[in-house]
This record gives structure tokens, sequence and C-alpha cells, in this order.
């Protein structure tokens, strides 16, 4: 039986037992996670109303933010700050939307059980949707980075526009994982407040739209304990504009929420019958 | 299995011209213009400044040495393993007297009379602290932090910028004991840089930089 067919198995109810009983070769399997996100991908490309706002938010925000008030001071030091936060919040919209909402909906209308009866490795299903927000995530980056170096002035060294390029996409994953906890729990109708109710509040309290020492104290130490707070002062550490603390430890931070949005995710996925993620 | 079209190598070619293309993109930003080394002729000079109190950015390293080698710091940290021995020389002693057992070389002084060229020679050579202050904004700084110091500390005063320095010419005027002091991080200043800021503003509007240092060794305690 192939692992996907367990999964569902196990981790479904055995609604259906698929037939076939061969192992998926290594080329087969790279054949199946491409496909499913090349589909990923289309599907939310034909969705203009959560494509175009994902993609174009975050560049008409910099457009206000960056260029137009931000390009009057006497230094490009406001482009270049919101550059790097911009672009945590254009990596965040994707992998908690289609991570998210995505996967709440398509548990509802039964897409997910449909494609649990096929052969797909359950990885491949995660794996497509990662790469959709990782897509999406690179040309908002894109973006970005064009209009600040065009349009606002902003000029950084070579190894700093990889970097932050490296560091804004690598922000996927602790995202993506957190989008998949929200899905694993949030019913599909109800999944899109959820995800704002976590997006918003979070991308203001990380210091997204303003830098956080503008805050009151309380909010400053609820900063701490956000994921996209961190992975800002990463991102900002590249361009010499964080807070001070150490990568490390932003960097450990990160990966322990992680694990723990994965392990919400998973208990979410237990109450409610879909596959196990990562089960069996 | 049934024989399919194949997407999968397909998807695989989009997604590495995706990447070839992302890559390319990042290649043609712009940088920001080679920042300016020392000017040729200008910084002829190598030396070290022992023994001083270093603001890094974070925190103040007291008792630091800093090695400048054609007009740019190469290392600072505690008691540096300086090229030039002289330098070294913090101490006297009488010859093989207490300190002379020490790999690092001490100077020695013969008689009580040599006491005072040596404290001289001492003075001389803290001059270079002086030095190392006005220099640090033009070697230390990126083109983006030095563009910002400049922006805002030449040019047209605004109104504010006038009466603030005003006041500051006043009251050292009146003979008040003036802290170099910034509000880092607020916005549009920075821990280190608007400290260097604020201390061109006091040579901008004061006759010499010694009284800066005053202000500075201030801060420092």
């Amino acid at each position: 039986m192939t692992r996907g067919a367990e999964t569902a198995g196990k981790g479904g109810g055995a609604l259906v037992q698929v037939r076939g009983t061969r192992r998926l070769s290594p080329a087969r399997r790279l054949h199946i996670y491409l496909l499913e996100a090349r589909f990923q991908v289309v599907e939310v490309l034909r969705e203009p109303a959560f494509a175009i706002p994902t993609l174009v938010f975050p560049l008409i925000l910099y457009l206000f933010f960056g260029v137009i008030m931000g390009t009057g001071g006497p230094s490009p030091a406001v482009p270049t700050y919101v550059l790097a936060t911009y672009g945590v919040f254009g990596v965040l919209g994707p992998a908690l939307f289609g991570f998210g909402v995505g996967l709440a909906n398509e548990r509802d209308t039964g897409v997910l059980l449909l494609k649990q009866t096929t052969p797909m490795p359950v990885g491949a299903y995660l794996f497509a949707k990662v790469m959709a927000a990782l897509i999406f995530g690179t040309a908002v980056v894109l973006g970005l980075f064009l209009l600040a170096s065009q349009a606002a002035g902003v000029a950084l060294h070579r190894w700093q526009w990889f970097a932050l390029a490296g560091v804004l996409l690598a922000g996927v994953i602790p995202f993506c994982a957190l989008g998949l906890a929200v899905g694993a729990w949030a019913r599909g109708r109800s999944a899109v407040a959820v995800v704002n109710l976590v997006f918003l509040p979070m991308a203001m309290l990380s210091g997204l739209w303003l830098p956080v020492y503008m805050f009151p104290e309380i909010m400053q130490d609820i900063a701490l304990a956000l994921p996209a707070y961190h992975h800002a002062q990463l991102a900002l550490k590249v361009v010499a504009m964080d807070a001070g603390q150490s990568v490390p430890l932003h960097v450990a931070i990160l990966m322990t929420e992680t694990l723990v949005f994965l392990a919400v995710a998973r208990l979410g996925f237990r109450r409610a019958g879909t596959f196990a993620l990562g089960g069996k | 299995m049934p024989k399919t079209d194949r997407p999968g190598p397909r998807s695989l070619t989009w997604i590495l011209v995706g990447i070839a293309v992302f890559v390319a993109v990042l290649a043609t930003l712009p940088v920001p213009e080679v920042a300016d080394g020392p000017a040729p002729g200008t910084h002829e000079e190598n030396f070290a400044i022992v023994d001083v109190t270093l603001f890094d950015g974070e925190v103040f390293r007291h008792g630091w040495d800093v090695w400048v080698e054609d007009g740019r710091i190469r290392q600072a940290g505690l008691r540096l393993d300086l090229p030039e021995d002289p330098f070294r020389r913090l101490a006297a002693t009488a010859p093989d007297g207490d300190g002379t057992q020490h790999e690092t070389s001490v100077q020695t002084l013969a008689d009580p009379d040599e006491a005072a060229g040596w404290v001289g020679a001492r003075k001389a050579k803290d001059s270079a602290v002086a030095q190392l202050v006005k220099e640090t904004d033009e070697p230390l700084l990126s083109p983006m932090q030095r563009q910002t110091l400049v922006d805002r500390f030449s040019g047209s005063l605004t109104e504010g910028a006038r009466v603030a320095m005003e006041n500051v010419r006043r009251l050292r005027a009146a003979g008040v004991r003036l802290v170099a002091g910034t509000d880092a991080p607020n916005s549009g200043t920075g821990a280190g840089i608007s400290m260097h800021g604020e201390l061109l503003a006091f040579v901008a509007e004061g006759p010499a930089g010694v009284y800066v240092f005053e202000v500075d060794e201030v801060e420092v305690r």
C-alpha cells in the first residue's frame, strides 16, 4: 500500500481503500510533488481575489509608506527599514492565507478527502502549499525590491540584497507552520476571520508597520513572543537596523515556534480526523 | 501506471528559470557607491592609540587599544599585541625592575630625571586620541550611514536646530558644563552613530575638538 493510502486509512477513517502495492520510485515521487505544486500555483492564480491582494497589498503599502512618505527625509533610512519589514509582511500573507484558509476550505469542501484517496503522499500536498507560498513570497519580495531600488532610492550592498531575499523567503517555513496550525483547527467559513485575527495583529505588534520601540512597553513585550517579530529582526539585521538582539536567539525562537505550530497542527488534524501530519 | 504527459520536469524547468530570473534581478539592483577609502596622502601614518575608552556602538570598552593602519582601524581590543613596540610602553620601570620579567617590553628609566621626558612623550602620544575622534566618521561608517550624518549635520540648519545650537553657545559662554548625549534609538537616531553626529555638531559650533573630548569624557563616566 502506498504511503498516501496508509495515511488515509489510519488518519481519515479508512473511507477508501486504494489499490496498488507498488512503492513509489523517487522519480515518480518527485513527479507527483512537482505536479501537485504546479496545480497548487495554478489554483491560486485562478483565484484572483486571493492572488491580486496578496501580491499587490504589500506593494501598495510600500508605495505609500516607503516611497511617498518615506523619501522626504534626509536619507533612505525609512525606505530601507520598511523594505525589510514589508518584505516580512509580504511573505507572511501568502503563507498564512494559503495554508490556513486553503486547508480549511479544502477540508470542508471535501477536496482534501478526495486527495487522500489518491496515492499522492501527504508530503506532496504540504510541499505544494509551501511552494505556492514561496513563489508568491518571491514575487512580492521581487516587487518590493524593484520598487525600493527604483522609486525610493534604496541601495544595498550586493550581499545585502541576496541576504535580505534569503532571510525573507526563509520566513515561509515558520509562517506556513503557523498557517497549518490555524488551518488544522479552523472551519472553512471561519478560517478567513481566524487568519485575519492572527495576521493583522501579529503584523502590527511585530513592528512590521511601525518600529516596535514606538509602542508602549507592554506591547513591546508581546512582540518578543511573535514569530514575525523575530523574522523581522533578522531581516532588519541584514540592513543594520535591528534592535540588537542576537541572531541565534531569533533563529532558536523561530525554530521552537515552528515545532510548536506543527505539534498544534497535528493535534488539530487528529481531532478533525483528517490526515495525521507526519503520522503513523 | 498509465503513461502520462510529463509536466513534472516542465515544472522543474520553470522553477529553475524562476530562480535564474530572481538571481539575475538581484544581481542588477543598485548598490551604494564604493565607500571612499582614505584619500591618498592624508593618512600616511600608522599609529596606535592605547588605553582609551572606546564606544563600540553598544557598550563602552575601557582600557582598549586601537591600531590604525592606512587611516582605517584594523584592530581594537584589550591590550592589543601591537605591531610596534613603543606603543606598548604604558608603564616605565627601573632597570630590571618590576614588569621587566614579562615578555612585553617595558621602558626602563635609569634616572628620576628621565621621568619628566617620558611623561612628556606619553602626553604627546595621547594627541592621537583627538585624531581618532576626528576621523571616525570616515572609514567606519557605511555609505548610507555617512550620508545620513552628512545630510543631518551639514548644510542649512532647520530653525529648531539653529535655536538649539544658539542655546548651546550661550550655555557654554555662561560656563555651563554640557554632556553630549543622544536619544537613541528614537526615530532618526541610532546608538553610536548619533553620538558621532552630536560631537560633530559640537565641533561645528565650538572652538576646538578638545572641548568635545572633555564633553565625551563626562559622558563616559
